[in-house]
């Protein structure tokens, strides 16, 4: 059973919200340091609670995504909205988690401009509205990614599709 | 008992001041993210200090109003 | 510095002695709007080594901009500089490094060189990889210069981080990891990705984190921690900042 934000004990940590709280990682390491098998396991267990939750309370599991690298710096899987389904691919590089992942859609990314340049895919959504109010630190997850930016993006550009009757 | 925070954007034109009464036993972190979303702005990369650049002093809002009820906030400047 | 006109008017500067930047090793993370013109800034003063990191290609909107040119349209940006810069002063080292810092063989690259450099500028536009670069420089201990640019294009900051000395990037944000702060507004609604950029402001912005890369390599003067420009009233503001104790990044005696 990987640590849990409660038995890491930080204070700034904890929150009434229940979906974050169990959300977050305990362990701060990125892919090459040894601590990392540790974070990817808490990684995985955030994804499978989110899952979970996506499942059973929210009655929609918008995603599905699994590892592609074996240290899991790598996912690939499926993302739906509007009865439609697409890629998504998410790579974390060598500072993770002291930056976001990279995310890629590609076949929405070619519907719209809210995407932006990356040295590692080329072109990746765009999270710069994250910038005003930024919330990422050492902590935050694949799973809080996903639920705080993905889930957006993907509505928004299906709004902007739908209203120029390309959806 | 209420205490009466005033939280002054510098980096604004005019320097706008928002007073927040506010609890004493009130998380700092959340007082000024109600006073950020008054102005209209998000918290989240906003600096605060004391006048003349001081850290703030502490974690709830009685520990913070001890040393000054005036906060400075400044929006930095983000695109390179 | 050699004894050529090139240096002259440097060498009746009053406040230091600029021939020791030739002895200098700057890092500039970023080589767009704010980072291109910085590096011919301080290549022109005669710093000995300029190290660049940037991932990105020259594009036709970035040429509302100062220092690339509309033939260099599609070349990397750090290899387009590499010629402007050995153009304007040939005595300036380049190390050209097309990455991003935040992977791989950037990453190996920035651990590499920036150990080993006297300042690191920071002209990236990413929030994200700011907080990177002060996490990096403090824990080598090396200066770091930030700038950067308001979304509407009109005011400016240099934030100047003395690891062990002045309040760090990361210091006396007390919302960065609050929960509260965490809720995410609906704010998908935006449109496009990129912000305004005016050539006026960024040559101010370049211009102040030059300055203040001058008196902290030299020890001159007295080094502004935070400076904010204001271009739509012609105001500029001093702030200076003291370490947060509780900075997750420097604090508790980094």
């Amino acid at each position: 059973m990987p640590l849990r934000i409660r038995d890491y004990g930080e204070a700034h940590l904890r929150t009434d919200d229940d979906l974050f709280y169990f959300l977050q990682c305990a362990t701060v390491a990125t892919p090459k340091e040894p601590a990392w098998g540790d974070r990817a396991a808490e990684e995985g267990y955030a994804l499978d609670r989110f899952v979970e939750y996506l499942r059973y309370l929210e009655r929609d599991e918008w995603f599905t995504i699994r590892p592609t690298s074996p240290v899991g710096t790598r996912w690939t899987g499926k993302v739906r909205q509007a009865g439609r389904e697409w890629d998504i691919e998410l790579v974390l590089k060598d500072a993770y988690p002291h930056i976001p992942p990279a995310c890629r859609i590609p076949e929405l990314m070619h519907y719209t401009d809210r995407k932006v340049d990356d040295g590692v895919l080329g072109l990746r959504i765009c999270d710069m509205h994250m910038e005003r109010n930024y919330w990422w630190d050492g902590h935050s997850s694949i799973a809080m990614y996903l639920k705080r930016e993905v889930s957006y993006w993907v509505q928004s550009v299906v709004k902007d599709m739908r209203g120029k009757g390309w959806l | 008992m209420p205490v009466t925070l005033r939280f002054i954007f510098i980096s604004d034109a005019d320097k706008p001041t928002v007073s927040l009464k506010v609890p004493e036993d009130m998380l700092f972190q959340e007082a000024f993210v109600l006073a950020a979303k008054r102005q209209g702005k998000d918290a989240g990369i906003l600096t605060a200090t004391y006048p003349g650049g001081s850290p703030i002093a502490g974690g709830t809002v009685a520990e913070v109003a001890d040393k000054s009820t005036n906060i400075h906030v400044i929006d930095p400047s983000i695109v390179g | 510095m050699a004894v050529t006109e090139r240096y002259a008017r440097l060498r009746l500067f009053g406040h230091a002695d600029l021939s020791r930047l030739a002895a200098k090793r700057v890092a500039i993370v970023g080589v767009g709007g704010l980072g291109a013109l910085s590096a011919e800034i301080l290549a022109r003063l005669g710093v000995g080594e300029l190290v660049l990191f940037d991932f990105d290609t020259v594009e036709e909107a970035n040429l509302n901009r100062l220092v690339f040119r509309t033939d260099q349209v599609g070349q990397r940006k750090v290899e387009a500089i590499r010629d402007h810069l050995a153009a304007a002063n040939p005595d300036v080292k380049i190390t050209s490094h097309p990455h991003d810092v935040t992977d791989g063989p950037g990453l190996e690259a920035l651990t590499a060189e920036v150990p080993r450099c006297d300042l690191v500028l920071g002209c990236v536009d990413t929030f994200a990889v700011r907080l990177f670069l002060n996490a990096k420089c403090v824990a080598w201990r090396v200066p770091f210069i930030d700038g950067g640019a308001s979304e509407d294009g009109v005011n400016g900051s240099v934030h100047v981080v003395l690891p062990g000395k002045t309040a760090c990037y990361r210091c006396n944000r007390p919302a960065l990891s609050d929960e509260s702060a965490m809720r995410p507004t609906k704010r998908e609604d935006r449109g496009a990705c990129h912000f305004t950029s005016l050539p006026t402001t960024m040559a101010v912005v370049a211009s102040l984190q030059c300055q203040e890369a001058l008196k902290v390599l030299l020890g001159f003067g007295k080094v502004a921690p935070f400076l904010q420009y204001f271009g739509l009233e012609g105001r500029l503001e001093r702030v200076d900042w003291k370490r947060d104790p509780r900075c997750p990044a420097c604090g508790r005696r980094r």
